[in-house]
């Protein structure tokens, strides 16, 4: 016992010793705790900043190009970390002092973020954009990031079947039920949908709930209300989500259905197995890919009403830059570039259909989005986990008992309510 | 075989020392250490939204990982699949070392099949499974019932969908720990075996009474860790089923990563993690000693 | 005399028959990794229309396409270099700790080896935060180093338990003591006579570690932040992305990057079978 007690000492002396050594900073090798933040001036006065995202490098080709020759003395690396990841690397370096030096931030996290001081103030910036787009991404009057491209949900469809059965585009909630109907009854699966995974019924209530209630004069604030702790969705939504689920009393979306992933419901989409498919942009190219010869339209989700229908989407992830780098002036610089049409035409280059915030500029929109154009003119588009504040976080759980809600575990009232509780528990931390 | 083997008390002296401290003092920096930090947050308000500002908070943390609602059903999922795995990959993986072991031509092959799913990573095997399993109408096995004109099987329904992620980690590591006893019967001596028949024990018998004992140190070593590896279940059920649909797969390491890490929660998910820690550690301690009065009985 | 031939020819045929049986099993065994295979040599087209049949046309550009957008040789020495080393250090590492612990029947040998064994047990991913700063402290970031050390502290507990398990129960303590008496240090003992005779085990023990450095993505995730440092596995998922579903240009780079575990597999194979002369030497 002795022994073991002095040699978990020694052991522990070492690790102290280990320790102490690499708090000392002139110790360190020069630069290699700092990860890419060593400016080299052996190659001309460059200064290297990092760009942390979840989107892939190829989205960010066209800008990361301007932005070598419109700031020509910064050079960007670019590092990928996957939305799985994201969120908790991003944290834990940022916690540590340390990080990347421009961060693209989440509605919720730019504000969590923004609350503990980690961000930059970059309210001047942001005057060049929209307040549709600054207003997520902004905590008590200023803002922390720029606003990216905006990204939306709507309905692909194939036109194909829809002119060779007669069937026209539905105007309204109960028209569309119809329209799966009819599809059904000729042997054509109506909607494909993954709904292993949550994301499906997520976007698709929430966009029903969006048009009768949440853009309607008495469900305006909810979001704000909701974030404040000063509502709930079970006594509120109830009715809405009553009339949505026909969705799953009609058969459109069935219990089987939880066997299917995203990309194999697409499958079913792009080979006509299914006439619709829930999904936006990101997924355009995979789908031409599969096929080629599709005839490929967007619809938008619509209330009971006649509208010019809803989409879900908001602004894409934000550019924010750390309080805590050490490169400041350099990030801020990309980020003057960022906000300039040239550097915006880049960015929507290689997110085609989405569309910027910066005030006055209009990049037009791609073929495979006529049947939407009315909706992205009228600006319906709107993300409502977006105004949850530090609850944002809750519309995973919100689609998960949903899930359980489809699979008859339990019924809308405790399906809403346990969103309640999950919401609660995230604005009381 | 008398009992006469002799153990020397630290035969190694000061050896013992050197012998183990490298390996100590890695492991103490890179693990232990991390392990002590996070026992201390479990009893501090440590959150994303509260990084610095700590105070003791007693056994808050503690209170609350209990009262999760879904905690029970995590529990009864993760042992649940420890206990399965474990099972199948003894009980397929056994046989299949000894079948493998024997003079048949194509064995080398044959090993490589059964041992290559194990090098994919959790990643891979996941969409391989859900796409084999799918209920679309492409789902490999959905496929085939319907053109024997069967109905649809769902095998992510609440009820079937751990066990379908269970069919998928049994055809990874089957092979795996079909090498584990590979390795273990390379050291039989073949003596043994003409011995035992000699003495007329046909194959079961001879299974029973001269492999399996000696087999003893790898059932050890696969038991243990295939336990412990299942209790700490997570790659294959995040890139499988996220834990879904609604909370069917949701394992401990699931609800604790949500919870502690992506939710912010990090104290909670910490007294989760420092819980979870001493529960696996009474099932394999106990395991480890059923499994020495195991050796015991049978060598 | 007759009953023992015909008792062999009975052998022989349950031999054939067990062989089979053995080869239908493993062929049934083998489809995901067939259907895994001919899907990286298709169109994407030809994959959602024909799953299960031969690529028609057969399409290798996929391959060529993953290696250039992976910086495959520059991932793959990254990887290779973190894996050797991690490899090795738990294998000696382990070795000497396993050896001590099996042969040093005190109380301190004892929980010695219960610390190893809590090890097992920690669920590394709960403790990213605080081993993060431990790192940065350190002053390791961003460097293989780091990585690599992460790797041997996680692997270490299972080597340890495997190595001592093994020692116990094949290594005769009488060979030692005829090699102490021959003069031979413990040193001498443990890398001379010891480790030799483990081989099969080692090699058991090479491979899976393997598998699990190489197949590790977290840590490096955490502790590599610039792309001339990362692995494999952070290509993968960089040209991956959120959205993919190209199966067809995703499963070439899952290919890619498991083919040297593959490769390395078969080669070991090799160590595990020359297991059975070193069992006979001892018997």
């Amino acid at each position: 016992m002795k022994k073991l007690v002095s040699l978990l000492l020694g052991a522990t002396l070492m690790v102290g010793v280990l320790a102490a050594c690499g708090s000392t900073p002139s110790s360190a090798p020069a630069g290699s705790t700092a990860s890419a933040k060593t400016s080299t001036p052996a190659s001309g006065d460059k200064v290297t900043v990092r760009m942390t995202y979840w989107n892939s490098e190829e989205t960010m080709a066209d800008l990361l190009a301007y932005l070598e020759t419109a700031v020509p003395d910064v050079k960007v690396e670019y590092q990928f970390i996957d939305n799985t990841n994201y969120a908790t690397i991003v944290d834990t370096q940022l916690a540590a002092g340390e990080g990347p030096d421009i961060i693209v931030e989440a509605a919720n996290s730019a504000l969590k973020h923004a609350r503990l001081g980690y961000l930059e103030d970059v309210t001047v910036l942001s005057e060049k954009f929209s307040d549709a787009g600054n207003a997520i991404f902004t905590y008590e009057g200023s803002v922390y990031a720029l606003p990216g491209v905006s990204w939306f949900e709507g309905i692909w469809y194939n036109k194909d079947l829809f002119t060779e059965n007669n069937i026209e585009l539905p105007k309204t909630f109960d028209e569309y039920i119809a329209v799966c109907k009819k599809f059904e009854g000729i042997g054509i699966k109506p909607l494909a949908a993954g709904l292993k995974s949550w994301e499906p019924m997520l976007k698709n209530s929430m966009a029903f709930v969006t048009a009768e209630y949440l853009t309607a004069p008495e469900g305006k604030g909810f979001g704000e209300k909701y974030r404040n702790g000063e509502t709930a969705l079970n006594g509120t939504w109830n009715t809405y989500i009553e009339k949505w689920s026909e969705m799953i009393t009609e058969g459109v979306y069935t219990q089987d259905m939880t066997g299917i992933d995203h990309e194999q419901a697409m499958e079913e989409f792009t080979s006509g197995k299914a006439a619709m498919f829930c999904s936006g942009p990101w997924d355009l190219e995979a789908i031409l890919a599969k096929n080629p010869d599709l005839n490929l339209d967007m619809m938008p989700f619509y209330g009971t009403q006649p509208s010019d229908g809803w989409m879900i989407g908001g602004p894409g992830g934000g550019f924010a830059v750390n309080a805590n780098s050490k490169e400041k002036e350099a990030a801020m610089k990309v980020l003057e570039a960022i906000a300039t049409p040239e550097a915006q035409k880049a960015l929507v280059a290689n997110n085609e259909g989405g569309s910027s915030y910066l005030v006055g500029l209009d990049t037009g929109l791609p073929q495979y989005y006529n049947g939407v154009e009315t909706t992205i003119k009228a600006g319906n588009i709107f993300c409502p986990w977006d105004e949850w504040g530090a609850a944002g976080g809750a519309h995973q759980d919100y689609g998960v008992e949903f899930q359980k809600y489809l699979m008859g575990e339990q019924d809308i009232a405790t399906t809403l309510a346990n969103v309640d509780v999950v919401v609660e528990e995230l604005l009381a931390k | 075989m008398k009992k006469t083997r002799k153990f020397y008390p630290g035969t190694l002296g000061k050896y013992f020392l050197l012998f183990i401290l490298p390996a100590l003092v890695i492991y103490l920096i890179f693990s232990i250490l991390p392990f002590v930090f996070t026992f201390f947050y479990s009893f501090t308000n440590y959150t994303d939204m509260n990084p610095t500002n700590l105070n003791f908070v007693g056994f808050t943390n503690y209170i609350k990982v209990f009262n999760t609602p879904i905690m029970r059903k995590a529990i009864l999922n993760s042992v649940i699949y420890a206990f399965v795995m474990t099972g199948m990959q003894t009980l397929l993986g056994l046989p299949l070392a000894v079948i493998l072991d024997k003079k048949l031509k194509t064995r080398n092959v044959m090993r490589a099949v059964f041992f290559f799913p194990a090098v994919f990573s959790a990643l891979i095997v996941g969409y391989l499974w859900s796409y084999i399993m799918s209920s679309s109408d492409y789902g490999l096995i959905n496929n085939l019932l319907h053109q024997l004109g069967l109905g649809t099987v769902n095998f992510f329904g609440p009820k079937n969908a751990l066990f379908s992620v269970l069919i998928s980690q049994i055809w990874q590591w089957t092979g795996w720990g079909m090498v584990i006893f590979l390795a273990n019967l390379q050291s039989i001596p073949k003596d043994l075996y003409e011995a035992a028949e000699i003495d007329g024990a046909g194959g079961l018998k001879r299974f029973f009474k001269v492999t399996l004992p000696l087999m003893a140190p790898s059932v050890k070593i696969v038991v243990i860790t295939g336990l412990v590896g299942g209790m700490k279940v997570f790659d294959i059920i995040y890139s499988m089923t996220k834990g879904g649909p609604g909370d069917a797969t949701e394992t401990v390491m699931t609800v604790m990563m949500r919870q502690g890490v992506s939710k912010g929660f990090y104290s909670t998910g910490a007294a989760f993690g420092v819980i979870f820690f001493i529960v696996v550690m009474l099932i394999s301690t106990l395991i480890t000693k059923l499994m020495g009065k195991w050796s015991e009985a049978i060598s | 005399m007759k009953t023992k031939t015909l008792g062999k020819n009975r052998n022989r045929r349950s031999l054939v028959i067990t062989e089979s049986i053995m080869i239908l099993v493993a062929l049934i065994w083998f489809v995901p990794v067939y259907y895994l295979i001919v899907t990286t040599l298709k169109t994407p087209q030809d994959a959602t229309n024909n799953p299960l049949g031969l690529p028609s046309p057969f399409v290798f550009g996929n391959y060529a396409y993953a290696w250039e957008k992976m910086e495959y040789p520059r991932a793959f020495f990254n990887t290779a270099f973190i894996t050797v080393a991690s490899v090795a250090l738990i294998i000696i590492l382990g070795g000497m700790a396993g050896y001590a612990i099996a042969r040093t029947k005190t109380k301190a040998g004892t929980r010695m080896f219960l610390l190893f064994m809590a090890g097992l047990v920690v669920p590394f991913q709960m403790n990213i935060i605080s081993l993060y700063s431990i790192v940065k402290n350190l002053g390791l970031m961003n460097s293989h180093l780091s990585v690599i050390l992460v790797n041997v502290a996680v692997n270490l507990p299972q080597a340890v338990f495997l190595l001592k398990e093994f020692i116990e129960s094949t290594i005769p303590l009488e060979l030692e003591e005829a090699a102490e008496i021959d003069g031979c240090s413990v040193p001498g003992k443990f890398f001379r006579i010891v480790f030799p005779l483990l081989k099969p085990v080692i090699a058991t023990l090479a491979i899976i570690t393997t598998l699990n450095v190489w197949n590790e993505f977290m840590t490096p995730l955490l502790l590599l932040q610039t792309r001339d440092k990362g692995v494999i596995l952070q290509e993968v998922s960089r040209n991956i992305g959120q959205f993919s579903t190209d199966w067809t240009a995703m499963f070439p780079m899952m290919m890619l990057g498991v083919a040297p575990l593959i490769i390395f597999y078969i080669f070991m194979q090799k160590y595990i079978i020359s297991g059975v002369a070193a069992g006979a030497v001892k018997g």
